[in-house]
């Protein structure tokens, strides 16, 4: 069988015609010449032909490919019938595609996060690897570079090892000076991840002695902006920090480093034989490339067995740390992956719930067609046929879903990516910005699609097609098979009620989490707060003299600008992203062992704790007598005093960061607690330094300048430009930044869960509401006569009221006692994403059930009220 | 769909006689249908009494496995008809179809003649 006459069997069939018309002009012909009178010698002819129309409709079968005419056929029918009920086709399309398209958006996210391979071309063998301390509870400490070294000295189950540590530079020989941001790497970076410089080369393993280390690897996107793509790139010479560095090799254009949010230069780690050693400070990435075949757990056990070690070795420093490590997709998407999941889950369950709607609407639609599917049925359709064409009906309304689907997928991840897409968070580490719409996510929405039609299709097919022929072709019968359908129709809108109740109660959940959360105080008053980062290139300013010269000379000039109220210097403001803290040792106070006692500790302006708002509670703030020289001093926070002081004045008691030299800080102060970066987590312990008393060889170089102002914000910033600038022509200043959004930008990851669950309980409890509305209106209309024959016998529109509303609120209760259930016993999936609420909070159920029971009344008074007005004459006549 | 369940072996075996006899008719040169129906029976003796309608069904199947092929032409008395020619690959057809045909015959008349003698 050809294809080709397939498709043009209706031509094929006329020539076939054509060709029997002849046979018969000719045979006739014959018997003519034989002396037949003609009218004679055309039925002889007939005779002997046989039937025609069979030998044609034979061969049109033989042209036909069975299986495909049918579809074809149902197809054509299927299209017929959608378009003579357009008001149901468009709300069956638009719930479909509302559902679908969610979904696909949905997917997209997961897609990307969870399912795609990592852009490394090693990416399955890559781990990422920290410290802990079981005994102070944390799990992700960074590594100290001691115990890198030993570890990458040390290890078998790893081809390489690398360590990385962000870093920026002042960059002065392309144009106006600026600030660039950067990574210092050990040289087996590149080689762990598997990537290759386009130009030149990464780094090799001698690139890390000292003196040989005045080499760079740019990325892309820096070189086209920089350079401008100058192809000879490699070779030429940058000013960093003052200091010339030969670029060696430029990055692919697709190449990112996970960890940091954007990485214009690497350079070759540059430690002192001093800081190799150090087993104390805690501030490398380090990630490390399995040997092929070893195992994570393989990998563990040695490092576990390895940290053993290095405790016994380095007692003090090391005792109680040990070594976690996790695949690099695990420290990518870890944080973000339970909410994707659970949102997932949510808008599967929107799904779901558009599902019951259309199969309901196919239901109410199969009662109406009743007698239409007797008719076919009576007239030789087999239950199979019946099936197939009501099922092709749903594909083809799946399909056209899908297609809309794909358009709203499509500008919600479009929504999404604006929204919540673009802020340096757990999302951007995630790489949730590389979700599209693409050929994959096509492949889901058709799946999805097909699926969802078989899901609300095959149900009402098979009630539809078990029509029951002498009832149902009886004029005005109302069939026989209403009981059974209508059953199952309550028991969908059960299962939307029900499942909409998850939905609300989750988004209720998350959106008490979410206003705790930007209830929280962060311990600093944001609004009207501005800052800009300043880096002093250690060339200039070698000593913190130096450094204090230059950040005078800036208060002075900042403090005299319009609108300023106040200003201060810092060296690690709060929520930029800063955790490093130091190992201290309190006056009279003997650790436990494996205890360590660590402060998160601030260099710090005098004015700098006024600027920010954070409250003094007692004691001194840091003034301008606390000199180099003078003597030490320290404010510390409120939980730094309940944990080190517990029970006692902490003010004038003295602690260490150095217990080998004892150089004794002295309390003066008390603050509030700050949140540092996130304002879910527990107060740390801080404590304020005076920033002019850094140590002399190792000044501050790198710190935020806060500003209090009601300057407008792009005033502010070109007048701190201007005013650095007069102080130092070859500073840059980075951008200046609204603490407000710092705070806002820590958050999105809670408002895009919030935010999406919420939408989404929302379009769930509409489908809900609109499906008990069709069906109590459909049962309305099948209950006039009932409902006629109650008010003829005297029953009052009241009475009719409720009991219809009865019967809707009946299937309500019934599903929101169901949804309350599943929601109990669901809640520790949520568990994790709430904050300052419990997971069965009642005042949430109490509010998911009122909401839940005012939309269903609402839905139902409608119809019920119809119901009132049924005149009892014209219902009993209507039979 | 009935039809095609109903008595294969038989219906086969009848259809590739007539498909056989058409070959062979067509070997003399193209023909149209009403000539390749009385040729088989006029050669057959009035035999084989083919029904006319049921050859075209037959003559498109042929045509479907390129064993012939078909064209427009003018029949003797001037009538517009579709006429049929073998193609190579029909010849060969008709040259191993009919060896078979003659094993056949040959195999029946070995079983049927002991009988009758």
């Amino acid at each position: 069988m050809s294809w080709k006459r397939f498709f043009r069997r209706e031509k094929w069939d006329d020539e076939r015609a054509q060709e029997l018309r002849a046979h018969l002009q000719i045979e006739a012909d014959e018997n003519v010449s034989r002396g037949i009178p003609s009218t004679e010698a055309r039925y002889a002819a007939l005779r002997k032909l046989g039937n025609a129309t069979v030998v044609r409709e034979e061969i049109y079968r033989m042209n036909s490919l069975g299986f495909l005419e049918v579809l074809w056929q149902d197809v054509r029918f299927a299209v017929r019938q959608l378009r003579k009920s357009p008001g149901f086709t468009a709300i069956a399309i638009t719930t479909l595609a509302l559902g679908i398209g969610a979904n696909s958006a949905m997917f997209s996210v997961v897609d990307v996060v969870l399912l795609r391979p990592l852009p490394y071309r090693n990416a399955s063998r890559v781990v990422d690897l920290f410290e802990r301390r079981p005994h102070e509870n944390e799990l992700k400490v960074p590594v100290a570079p001691g115990d890198f070294y030993e570890w990458r000295d040390k290890a078998k189950s790893f081809e390489q090892l690398a360590a990385v540590d962000d870093d920026t530079f002042n960059l002065t020989d392309t144009g106006e000076p600026q600030r660039v941001s950067g990574s210092d790497v050990s040289p087996g970076f590149f080689e762990v991840l598997g990537t290759q410089a386009v130009m030149g080369r990464t780094f090799r393993l001698d690139d890390e002695r000292k003196g040989d280390d005045r080499v760079i690897v740019i990325s892309d996107g820096f070189w086209q902006r920089q350079l401008g793509g100058d192809v000879n790139a490699v070779g030429r010479t940058l000013l960093l920090n003052d200091v010339p560095y030969s670029i060696v090799g430029v990055l692919p254009p697709d190449f990112k480093f996970p960890f940091a949010t954007r990485s214009d230069i690497y350079l070759p780690i540059s430690l002192t034989q001093k800081d190799r050693e150090d087993h104390g400070a805690h501030y490398l990435t380090v990630v490390g490339l399995l040997r092929p075949g070893v195992t994570l757990n393989e990998a563990q056990a040695e490092m576990d067995l390895l940290s053993a070690q290095m405790e016994k070795e380095y007692p003090g420093v090391n005792t109680g740390h040990g070594v976690r490590m996790i695949t690099l997709r695990t420290a990518l998407t870890g944080d973000v992956q339970p909410a994707l999941l659970v949102l997932l889950g949510a808008v599967g369950l929107v799904l779901l719930i558009s599902c019951a709607n259309v199969a309901n609407l196919l239901l109410a639609r199969g009662k109406t067609r009743e007698r239409e599917l007797a008719v076919r049925a009576a007239l030789g359709s087999g239950r199979s046929r019946l099936v197939r064409q009501l099922l092709t009906e749903s594909m083809l309304l799946g399909l056209v879903g899908g297609v809309f689907a794909a358009a709203v997928a499509y500008w919600t991840l479009d929504a999404l990516r604006t929204t919540f897409f673009t802020h340096p968070n757990n999302f951007a580490l995630a790489g949730i910005g590389r979700a599209v719409i693409d050929g994959r996510v096509f492949a889901f929405t058709l799946f999805i699609s097909l699926l969802t039609a078989c899901l609300f299709g095959l149900a009402p097919a098979l009630a539809a097609s078990r029509v029951d022929l002498s009832g149902a072709l009886k004029e005005g019968s109302r069939g026989s098979s209403t009981g059974d359908r209508r059953g199952f129709r309550s028991a969908l809108i059960v299962a939307e009620v029900a499942l909409s109740v998850v939905l609300l109660a989750g988004a209720g959940l998350l959106l008490r989490s979410f206003v705790n959360l930007i209830r929280v105080d962060p311990g600093f008053r944001p609004d009207h707060l501005y800052s800009v980062n300043i880096d002093l290139p250690t060339k200039h300013y070698a000593t913190q003299r130096q450094t204090n010269v230059f950040s005078d000379q800036l208060l002075a000039r900042v403090r005299n600008l319009p609108g300023v109220s106040s200003a201060g210097l810092v060296d690690i403001l709060p929520f930029h992203g800063d955790e490093s803290r130091g190992a201290m040792h309190v006056e009279g106070r003997v650790p436990k062992p494996g205890e360590h006692a660590r402060l998160h500790a601030r260099e710090v302006t005098p004015d700098y704790l006024r600027t920010m708002g954070i409250e003094l509670i007692r004691g001194r703030d840091i003034t301008n007598a606390d000199v180099p020289g003078g003597k030490a001093v320290g404010v510390i926070s409120a939980t730094a005093a309940r944990t080190y002081w517990p029970g006692q004045d902490p003010i004038g008691r003295r602690f260490t960061f150095n217990d080998e030299d004892k150089d004794w800080i002295e309390v003066v102060g008390i603050t509030a607690d700050v949140k540092h970066n996130n304002l879910a987590a527990d107060a740390t312990p801080d404590v304020y330094l005076p920033f002019a008393q850094k140590t002399e060889n190792d000044p501050v170089d790198s710190f935020e300048l806060a500003v209090r102002s009601t300057q407008a914000p792009n005033e502010l910033e070109s007048a701190l430009r201007s005013q650095v600038r007069a102080i130092d022509a070859n500073l840059p200043v980075g951008k200046m930044q609204w603490l407000v959004h710092l705070i806002s930008d820590s958050i999105v990851p809670q408002r895009f869960n919030v935010m999406l669950l919420t939408i989404f309980a929302a379009l769930a409890l509409a489908l809900a509401a609109a499906g008990l509305y069709g069906v109590i209106s459909f049962s309305v209309g099948q209950r006039t006569h009932e409902i006629g024959i109650r008010m003829a016998l005297g029953a009052q529109p009241r009475d009719v009221l409720r009991m219809v509303i009865g019967q809707g609120l009946w299937l309500v209760l019934v599903g929101a006692v169901i949804g309350v259930a599943a929601t109990l016993s669901l809640t520790h999936v949520f568990a994790r994403m709430l904050f300052g609420v419990g997971a069965s909070d009642p005042l949430t159920v109490f509010a998911v059930v009122t909401i839940l029971g005012c939309i269903s009344l609402a839905a139902c008074y409608v119809p019920a009220r119809r119901a009132t007005r049924i005149d009892p004459i014209e219902a009993l006549r209507y039979e | 769909m009935a039809k095609r369940g109903a008595a294969p072996l038989q219906g086969e075996v009848l259809q590739g006689t007539l498909d056989l006899l058409i070959l062979q008719t067509l070997i003399l040169g193209p023909a149209h249908g009403h000539t390749i129906a009385h040729v088989i029976e006029h050669r057959s003796d009035e035999v084989l009494q083919v029904e006319h309608g049921s050859l075209y069904p037959a003559l498109h199947r042929l045509e479907d496995r390129a064993w012939i092929a078909s064209f427009w032409g003018t029949s003797e008395n001037n009538r517009k008809a579709r006429y049929y020619r073998l193609t190579p690959k029909g010849r060969k057809q008709l040259i191993q179809q009919t060896g078979r045909w003659d094993q056949l015959v040959r195999a029946i008349n070995r079983v049927l003649k002991p009988a009758t003698e």
